[in-house]
């Protein structure tokens, strides 16, 4: 029997309202995933003011994920090696979904709508020798309809174009599925693929003179130009580019900094963005507690110390970047400028929606 | 000529010139010589960086006190600030770890005595210790509480140098004396650690979330 008291308190849960009110206060613009100070991992949806729209719990630590093209819907991914994504109303933070890969594959930490949204691309490695995938889901089922091969290993960030065709970053290495441990560094062969409608492979960037260098995370401008953040694995204090653009009939630029900012990299660009208005490129390096800011040229323009800084997307007319002090940083003309701060420590990567 | 150290090596200006100069047992020079004329030049070098730092500083400290002020880009908050300084006692301790002790140190096959600091004037073990103390003297200032833990871990510290023979490090290719310097540097790591778990905890500091581990 339901007693007066009992029912009163299922009353309270159902209708208690969330700790931050969704519906009134706005949808956010970005997404990022977090450790809580509880080193529980989350989801947070963030407005244009740096303030939160909502929190979702994550089951492990998350990475990063994509808008679907017209619905209020996102798919935020696991950190790799990956054993789930969620889709989420991203308006309100309500789970929609939730996809696991299957046997045998694990998600990579990022993903693509394609198809006008009617589809799903998630970036998968096969566990056993780190083959790269493009899983492919049905967004109206959420079944499984295939997968294509990325034509190399460890595929990180891929991005749909507006042509309709798919890029893929391949990271390039092979990892140990248990415990990330990178283990053909030597040999490791990086490409960024363009692949076609039907998965077919149209173009493959690649750079045997420098294969330590992995391409990991892309960023696309309006006009198709694509971004690359990459990662060196050779020896240390090597001056190697870790910005390179590739325009869209193919050219491939190497961006150009002087070496003491190039060194103060460490060799690592853990995130990219163009401004809202393209003109300007920035990659982000947690290791060397800094951001840099080049022109749509590829030609370095400015430097930020921010430490552990790593998450960015753009504004109009710069960026926010995300740091795990929990700072959102807003870069623009202005000069940095803190647009919030929450007690987590934010995670590698924020999307815009 | 004013100002010739300055473009020579960093190797040969500062201190390191002077342990040198100074150090040296074949370096046998009188007051007329070059020799004694480059000991001064190197000592107002010195003088001269000495004063800049604290220029350099007194306008740094108003960034640090004033954090968040408009136009201070550097330090956005105070939790940015704090953070600025709890970074330095943790780099001073791990800089003193791997390079002031673990140059010298070298493989255990091959010890390398001429790579510690100031090791011709015995600095070594005396730069060292200042550095430690320096760090622990730092996060106790930046804490509004006790800090237990590394007061302990400051106390193994000057336990595990005191044990140590020779403060210019010659010795260590006795493997005794070796093994008397690694102590001390892990006595060393175990105060970064302290202070990272004592006081990083308080203020709400993690180590890099991001920087640490990669993707």
């Amino acid at each position: 029997m339901t007693t007066r008291r009992v029912f009163l308190s299922a009353l309270a849960a159902v209708t208690a309202a969330p700790a931050i009110g969704w519906a009134d206060a706005g949808a956010p613009t970005w997404l990022a995933c977090a450790r809580d100070a509880d080193d529980g991992f989350a989801l947070y949806g963030l407005r244009g003011d740096g303030s939160l729209a909502f929190r979702v719990p994550m089951p492990a630590r998350g990475h990063a994920g994509a808008r679907h093209p017209d619905r209020a819907e996102a798919v935020v991914m696991a950190r790799r090696p990956g054993t789930y994504a969620l889709v989420l109303d991203c308006a309100t933070g309500r789970g929609l979904a939730r996809l696991n890969p299957p046997a045998g594959l694990h998600f990579n930490g990022h993903a693509a709508y394609l198809a006008g949204g009617t589809v799903l691309a998630t970036a998968e490695q096969r566990a056993d020798d780190s083959i790269g995938l493009v899983g492919l889901w049905d967004t109206a089922t959420w079944v499984r309809i295939g997968a294509w091969q990325t034509g190399g290993l460890g595929p990180h960030e891929i991005l749909a174009l507006p042509d309709g065709n798919l890029a893929v970053a391949n990271g390039g290495i092979a990892t140990d599925p248990t415990d990330r441990r990178k283990l053909n560094l030597d040999t490791m062969r990086p490409s960024l693929a363009i692949l076609g409608p039907d998965g077919d492979l149209r173009d493959l960037v690649e750079w045997p003179e420098m294969a330590q260098n992995s391409i990991r995370h892309l960023a696309l401008r309006a006009d198709g130009t694509l971004a690359l953040a990459l990662q060196w694995e050779g020896p240390p204090g090597e001056v190697v580019p870790l910005l390179a653009l590739r325009a869209r009939d193919g050219r491939v630029t190497l961006a150009d900094a002087p070496d003491p900012e190039v060194l103060a990299m460490q060799g690592y660009a853990g995130s990219v963005a163009w401004s809202g208005d393209g003109a300007q490129v920035a990659i982000t390096s947690p290791k060397g507690g800094r951001v840099q800011l080049y022109g749509a040229d590829g030609a370095f323009l400015a430097a930020q110390a921010r430490p552990d800084v790593c998450g960015l997307a753009p504004l109009p007319m710069g960026f926010v970047a995300s740091c795990g002090s929990g700072l959102l940083l807003s870069l623009t003309d202005a000069g940095p400028q803190a647009l919030a701060r929450h007690p987590v420590a934010w995670d590698n990567h924020m999307v815009t929606v | 000529m004013p100002g010739a150290p300055s473009a020579t090596s960093a190797s040969a200006r500062g201190f390191a010139g002077l342990d040198l100069m100074l150090g040296e047992a074949r370096l046998d020079y009188g007051p007329a010589d070059p020799g004694c004329t480059l000991v001064a030049a190197l000592a107002a070098d010195l003088s001269a960086q000495a004063t800049a730092l604290a220029t350099d500083w007194a306008d740094h400290a108003a960034l640090l006190r004033d954090p968040g002020a408009p136009g201070n880009t550097t330090y956005l908050d105070a939790t940015e600030a704090t953070r600025a300084l709890y970074t330095q006692a943790l780099a001073m301790l791990e800089l003193t770890a791997d390079a002031r002790l673990g140059r010298p140190l070298g493989d255990i096959a091959a010890p390398r005595p001429a790579r510690a600091e100031g090791w011709r004037t015995a600095r070594s073990l005396p730069n060292a210790l200042a550095a430690a103390r320096a760090a622990h003297a730092l996060a106790t200032a930046l804490s509004d509480v006790p800090l237990p833990a590394t007061d302990r871990a400051l106390d193994q510290v000057e336990t595990a140098a005191r044990a140590i023979r020779d403060p210019a490090f010659q010795d260590i290719d006795d493997p005794q004396a070796r093994l008397r310097v690694e102590i001390l540097a892990q006595r060393i790591r175990a105060l970064r650690d302290a202070i990272t778990a004592e006081l990083g905890g308080a203020l709400g500091i993690s180590a890099g979330f991001n920087s640490l581990d990669g993707d």
